[in-house]
Formats: C-alpha cells, sequence, structure tokens
C-alpha cells in the first residue's frame, strides 16, 4: 500500500469515529437538547455548579475512556485527550442543535448562552464516548470484556448508566412534583421497587455473563455485592445531580430525601441496565 | 506464581465486595428506617404558609420588595399567590401579586415584588398570601 493510500486510509477512520462519536452525543443528549428547563436553567444556574459540574465530568469521561472510550488507549493521556476530543464532539453538537432550535440566539448574552451549552455539553460527551464502545464493540468484544470483568470496573459502569438515565430526567420539575404528590409509605414502596427491578437486571446480565459474581452462588450474594451497592450509587448521583441543577433548594430534609428516592428510581434501572445498554 | 497471584486475588477481591456490599446495605437499611419512621410517626400537616418581606431595594426603575414565603406545614403548596399592597399617605393603595408554583413542607420559596415607583420605607407595606392549591 502507497503512502498516500494509507493516509487516507487513516483519514476515513478519523472522519467515522468522529462521526460515531457524534452520533453517540446526539443519542444521549437530544432529550435534553428538547427540554426546556435545562435552557432556563443554562442561565440562572449558579456559575459555581457549572463549574462543579464540568470539573467532575473530566475525570469521569477519563475513566470512562479508560474502560469502554474510544480506540483501544493506551496510556492516561491518550485517555484525557479522548475526553476533551468527546467534549469538543459534544460541544459541537449541542451548540448547532440549540441554534436550529432557536433555543440559543445572537441576541442572547454571551454567558446565557455558554451555560445552555455547558450544561449539555456533559452528557453529550458521555454518550460520545460509550457509542465509539457500543459501535466497536462486535470487533473486540473479547478485550472489553476483560477489562469490564473487575469488581471496581462494574460499579462504575453502573454508575454511568444511572448518570445516563438520571441527567435525563433530573432537571425537569416533575421530580419535585411527584416527590410532593408521595407519601412517606410511597417512598418505601419505590425504594423496594426499584431494589427489586435492580436485582432483576443484574440477575439476568449475570446470565448473559461478564458479571463478577459466581453462578452458584445464592442469590442474596449477588444482591449485597452488587445490587445494594449500584443502588447506593444511585441515590448519591440522584442526590448530586438534584443539587447542581438547583432542586434542592430551600427543601427540607426530609422532601430533599423524598426527591432523591424519586430521581433514584430510573438511575437505579440505568445503573443495573447498564451492562445491557452501555 | 501466577496461580499463586490469581489465588490471593480471589480471596482480596470478595472481601472488598463484602465489605461495600455491607456499608451500602446499612445505608439503604437506614434510608428505609427514615422513611418508614415518618410514615409512622411524623405528622401529616396541611400547608401553613406565611410571607415575609425581606429587604426593600430602590433602583432606578423603581422598588423592589423581595419576599420569603416559609410553609409551615409538612404538605407542599402548588401555585401559591402572594400579594403585596402598598397604602400610601393619601389612602391610596397599589397592588402587585405573584405566584410560586410550589412551596414544599418545610421549605423556602422566595420572589419579588416590583413598582415602578420609589416607594418610602415609612409606608405600610404587606404581603398576604392569597390561596394555593394541592400538588
Amino acid at each position: 500500500m502507497t503512502v498516500s493510500a494509507q493516509s487516507t486510509n487513516r483519514n476515513i477512520r478519523a472522519a467515522r469515529d468522529f462521526g460515531r462519536a457524534a452520533g453517540g452525543a446526539l443519542i444521549f443528549c437530544l432529550p435534553m437538547l428538547m427540554t426546556m428547563e435545562l435552557w432556563w436553567l443554562g442561565f440562572y444556574l449558579e456559575r459555581a455548579r457549572l463549574l462543579i459540574l464540568m470539573a467532575s465530568a473530566l475525570p469521569l469521561l477519563v475513566l470512562l475512556s479508560r474502560y469502554i472510550g474510544f480506540e483501544q488507549t493506551r496510556s492516561w493521556r491518550d485517555d484525557v485527550v479522548d475526553a476533551l476530543i468527546a467534549l469538543g464532539i459534544a460541544g459541537v453538537v449541542c451548540t448547532s442543535l440549540l441554534l436550529l432550535f432557536g433555543s440559543i440566539t445572537f441576541g442572547e448574552p454571551p454567558h446565557a448562552w455558554l451555560g445552555k451549552i455547558a450544561i449539555q455539553v456533559v452528557p453529550a460527551a458521555i454518550g460520545a464516548l460509550l457509542a465509539k464502545s457500543q459501535f466497536r464493540a462486535q470487533s473486540d468484544e473479547e478485550s472489553t470484556d476483560q477489562e469490564r470483568e473487575t469488581y471496581g470496573g462494574e460499579l462504575f459502569l453502573m454508575a454511568v448508566g444511572a448518570l445516563f438515565l438520571g441527567f435525563n430526567v433530573a432537571p425537569t420539575e416533575e421530580m419535585l412534583l411527584i416527590a410532593y404528590q408521595m407519601t412517606k409509605w410511597h417512598a418505601v414502596g419505590l425504594v423496594v421497587l426499584a431494589l427489586i427491578l435492580m436485582h432483576g437486571f443484574v440477575f439476568a446480565v449475570e446470565f448473559a455473563g461478564g458479571s463478577t459474581v459466581n453462578e452458584d452462588e445464592p442469590w442474596w450474594h449477588a444482591f449485597i455485592k452488587v445490587t445494594l451497592p449500584g443502588y447506593v450509587l444511585a441515590l448519591a448521583i440522584s442526590l448530586y445531580l438534584l443539587w447542581i441543577f438547583g432542586r434542592t433548594d430551600g427543601l427540607a430534609f426530609d422532601t430533599a430525601i423524598m426527591a432523591t428516592v424519586v430521581l433514584a428510581f430510573p438511575a437505579a434501572i440505568g445503573a443495573a441496565a447498564a451492562r445491557l445498554i452501555l | 506464581m501466577n496461580q499463586n497471584d490469581d489465588a490471593q486475588r480471589d480471596i482480596d477481591k470478595p472481601m472488598i465486595e463484602w465489605i461495600v456490599g455491607g456499608i451500602s446495605a446499612a445505608i439503604v437499611a437506614v434510608l428505609l428506617g427514615f422513611l418508614v419512621y415518618e410514615a409512622l410517626f411524623a405528622d401529616s400537616l396541611p400547608p401553613s404558609l406565611t410571607a415575609t418581606i425581606e429587604a426593600l431595594e430602590s433602583t432606578d426603575e423603581g422598588t423592589v420588595v423581595r419576599v420569603a414565603v416559609t410553609n409551615g406545614g409538612d404538605k407542599a403548596a402548588a401555585a401559591v399567590q402572594v400579594q403585596c399592597i402598598v397604602v400610601g399617605r393619601e389612602g391610596a393603595e397599589a397592588n402587585r401579586e405573584i405566584e410560586l408554583d410550589y412551596v414544599a413542607g418545610h421549605g423556602v420559596r422566595r420572589g419579588a415584588f416590583i413598582f415602578a415607583e420609589r416607594l418610602d420605607p415609612q409606608l405600610l407595606i404587606e404581603v398576604e398570601i392569597v390561596g394555593y392549591t394541592e400538588p
């Protein structure tokens, strides 16, 4: 093969990779891009929280790239570069769509449209990184599966799943509205149902293979080792997201707990299904 | 050598898994305990709303009356209407109304009334709750 043909090949591959990443960003982020609460949050959210969101996203993206990202990465430096590329692609995707939806206009002050884009970029970047692993999975299944085998990796993947589903609903007003409608007994029921459904997913995935839990262990081993930590992760991520989006402001302790339990329901499903959907 | 390493890892791994699992079980137990305790013993009082003036700010555009609405009840109130009445020197009244979408039980929400004219702080300014709906 000639040198020019090789470089053309590489260019095609790079273009395809960027395309996949953009597609992933779109799939993850579209529901959020079309949610009006997020446009508003973009300009009224405290800049400090936006900064914390971005700052906490970077290590997450680097870790994500480490586990299941873009190419078979060799060093942490590559992972950081991949995370930054994902953020860049996410930025382009979010900016173009928000422009097309007319939700950012040139008449607005820069802090307003910057905020609107910044708040969307994080989930879109997660999508961009995941998409590459998704499309790539067929060819490299063995190597990625081996990396997912560790317990830490499994919990990390659950956290990403929780973040994925949580992000989509956390900014909506319905999270609080549902919490207001519920009594404490409803909340108890929701926690129990979340645990049952989660364990159903964990159990189903065990048969699909790749879990750290042995098949001949009794069911409650997996429940304690995987399901419960997964649910606690979902709770923690829910509280974090509610706080980032300013949904816990002015709430009493028990109402904040209720809202966290409400958001933890989709987050838990996301966590448990992470292995299936990511 | 390799087998020894593997065996060592197999012993270490479940230990960590059980520790993480144990801590998680404790957290979920505390959460469920809290919710059941609240369900059994906590009151479930209807919304009890009070509005208070937090600040009176004079700007070039007029006066901003900042108000905080506190819900002393256990249940949340929706569509909370708040009214601000200013009684002038000649007895003339100015009225403003705002609506807060929700005020959670034992929660606080803030808002502001805007008057185009500069208000004398000596004037009688009152805020009151007009009404609310159930969420």
